[in-house]
């Protein structure tokens, strides 16, 4: 089980990895991952990187907002477009209030373009050679871009990676809701989001744990749409899926927790494939050592599911030796009974003995019995 | 002055709601809407000061429902600013039928959701409940849109440093409404049936847990605690209690 120190999403987020330019952080409604993202910036903050916030949903907190370092990109629901709505109803043509056109797209991508310029023009004049700090392009979230165009927002997510790419030591990050709506098309534009992305981070309530653990299985009850360990905004599980520049694809199960006083992310390993411990099973001493542990060893392995009857193997051998040991009745014979026993002469055993096995078969009046070899006409 | 002071104590909440410029959800499971006896709570709270009007915006009942629970509460409703929004029934002739006490203050028009807005924002730190939400989706209406008035809805209460609470049925037709909601909330409370089976004593159990914005309100003299309560109906009040402690179970 791999340490904390060398998970691969603690070395993403404390930027000792560079090789994922696009992360997505995706969410359910049981576990938001706005805590994760803020805690990202948080940590790009400390390390004296620059922000682009693109707020389409909402601002972030406060401490984020007020920082010099941060840009704050507002592409939210406007009040005078709140004000100045007047679409009638209609479901197949109404998008809704927040609905964003291709006007708007353009809009947002020439916003982030020139965020992304003047935090350049801010580094170059600094350092005059240009900064090596790097620039964190946060997009919270794309949830109603998805829902105006899917096209548009691959296109847009696509041109804004191509960007920060040109930019030494930035990255963006995205947040999105895998489970907002069940349609084919909602599906579609999730994977090619997970597609173009450099590193996906799910983040799920720490609850699910358990339904990843072997030997899990589900009473039937429908689980309800709120529990109360959901929505933790400091501690969580998160599944990495990173794609490296080699074309390797590696998958990481950690728990994290957001410091209460520095508001920054602590990762712990979690092994989901960990087996269930068993009960120290007694072994027949008759048996060979080496074979009979190696035996149980592979017993284990190859029945992480079931431990009962990995417990069950060790007693089982134990019965190959003596079936008679655990029984409720006494199967087990006195000395004067085996004596008894061993006393007895049985019939026909001496006639078996005595004879080398010959058949000795007395004809019938009716039997016709032939000396000739039926093989004598073969010709062979 | 908060009405149910053991909830307002189990959730931490000193002034008997949330922050300001917070969004609450509210959602029952089962088929009377639970949340809707939180209005007298959420109503003596947010009039306490005699200066924050109460907004109701119903689109399931009449005045003359909240009346009765009102009633029902011992709270007399004209002692506070209370404004209620008919989105029920549209037509336009509702005013001159009803009496004065059951007569709405404003109706909402589908097609009027522009007015509705200027009317709201000349409202400045009032708290609006939402009751009944998930009856657009049953009239045809989509759930981005649902969600969107919602949204709108938030953005001007919020902007104008006030409360939103929406109440709304929960099922597997309103579940994706409920989970767009969510991501706009800062607390979530969640009727339900009792886990364990029908009670004579207990009337169901709430499970109260911070919404996806809880993160960005920095308060920590005021922590929100997630907890799981019990509750009991009676005739004129509501009693919340930690599982197995109510004096009628011990």
């Amino acid at each position: 089980m791999s340490t904390a120190s060398s998970l691969s999403i603690r070395r993403l987020v404390t930027y000792q990895q560079y090789t994922a330019p696009l992360i997505i952080v995706s969410e359910t409604a049981q576990q938001t991952a706005l805590p994760f993202l803020e805690a990202m910036v948080r940590e790009s903050l400390a390390r004296n990187m620059r922000i682009v916030a693109v707020c389409i949903d909402g601002l972030p907190s406060s401490d984020i907002a007020n920082s010099p370092k941060t840009g704050i990109v507002d592409q939210r629901l406007s009040l005078d477009s709140i004000l100045a709505t007047n679409k009638p109803s209609s479901a197949a043509t109404d998008m809704g209030i927040g609905a964003i056109d291709q006007n708007g797209f353009s809009q947002l991508q020439s916003a982030i373009d020139r965020g992304l310029q003047n935090i350049q023009t801010q580094m170059k004049l600094k350092s005059g050679n240009g900064s090596d700090d790097g620039v964190l392009v946060v997009i919270d979230s794309l949830d109603r871009l998805l829902r105006s165009s899917q096209t548009s927002t691959l296109m847009l997510v696509r041109r804004v990676r191509q960007a920060v790419c040109s930019v030494p030591k930035s990255r963006v990050v995205a947040r999105f809701s895998r489970d907002l709506w069940d349609s084919k098309s909602w599906s579609y534009a999730a994977n090619a989001l997970c597609e173009l992305a450099d590193a996906t981070v799910d983040v799920h309530p720490l609850d699910d744990l358990r339904t990843w653990m072997p030997g899990w299985y589900s009473d039937g009850r429908a689980r309800p749409f709120m529990s109360l360990r959901n929505n933790d905004f400091r501690r969580g599980l998160a599944r990495l899926e990173h794609k490296r520049q080699s074309g390797k694809i590696s998958f990481e199960v950690s728990s994290f927790e957001i410091d209460a006083h520095s508001q920054l992310l602590k990762f712990s390993a979690v092994d989901v494939s960990a087996e269930p411990r068993l009960p120290q099973a007694q072994t027949n001493p008759s048996m060979t050592q080496a074979k009979g542990t190696s035996t149980e060893q592979k017993s284990q392995k190859a029945q992480p599911t079931q431990p009962t009857q990995t417990a069950q193997t060790a007693p089982a051998q134990q019965k190959d030796a003596d079936p008679a040991a655990d029984l409720s009745f006494n199967l087990s014979l006195t000395d004067k009974q085996r004596q008894d026993r061993a006393n007895v002469e049985l019939p026909y055993l001496n006639a078996q003995v005595m004879s080398a096995g010959e058949i000795h078969y007395q004809m019938d009046d009716e039997d016709d019995w032939d000396s000739d070899d039926p093989d004598d006409d073969l010709e062979i | 002055m908060s009405l149910y002071k053991t909830l307002s104590s189990s959730l931490n909440w000193p002034t008997g709601h949330g922050h300001p410029s917070t969004t609450t959800l509210l959602t029952s499971i089962s088929l009377e809407p639970t949340h809707t006896f939180l209005i007298p709570h959420f109503l003596t709270t947010s009039t306490s000061d005699k200066q924050s009007p109460f907004l109701l915006l119903s689109f399931t009942q009449t005045l003359s429902h909240y009346t009765h629970i009102l009633r029902k509460q011992g709270i007399n409703q004209t002692k506070h600013k209370t404004i209620f929004i008919n989105a029920l029934n549209t037509q336009n002739d509702l005013g001159a039928t009803l009496p004065q006490v059951t007569r709405p203050d404003y109706t909402l028009r589908r097609t009027e959701w522009p007015e509705f807005f200027k009317f709201l924002d000349s409202f400045k730190q009032c708290t609006l409940f939402i009751d009944g939400v998930c009856s657009l989706l049953d009239l045809g209406e989509d759930v981005e849109v649902v969600g969107d008035f919602v949204v709108g809805c938030k953005r001007i209460v919020e902007g104008n440093n006030g409360r939103l609470i929406v109440g709304l049925f929960l099922d597997e037709f309103t579940d994706p409404l409920v989970s767009r909601l969510v991501r706009s909330a800062h607390y979530y409370l969640g009727f339900e049936p009792l886990a364990s089976g029908s009670s004579a004593d207990v009337s169901g159990q709430l499970t109260v847990v911070p919404g996806h914005l809880y993160c960005q309100v920095h308060d920590s003299s005021q922590e929100f605690k997630p907890m799981l309560l019990h509750y009991r109906v009676s005739d004129t009040t509501v009693q919340f209690f930690s599982p197995g402690q109510s004096r009628i179970v011990l």
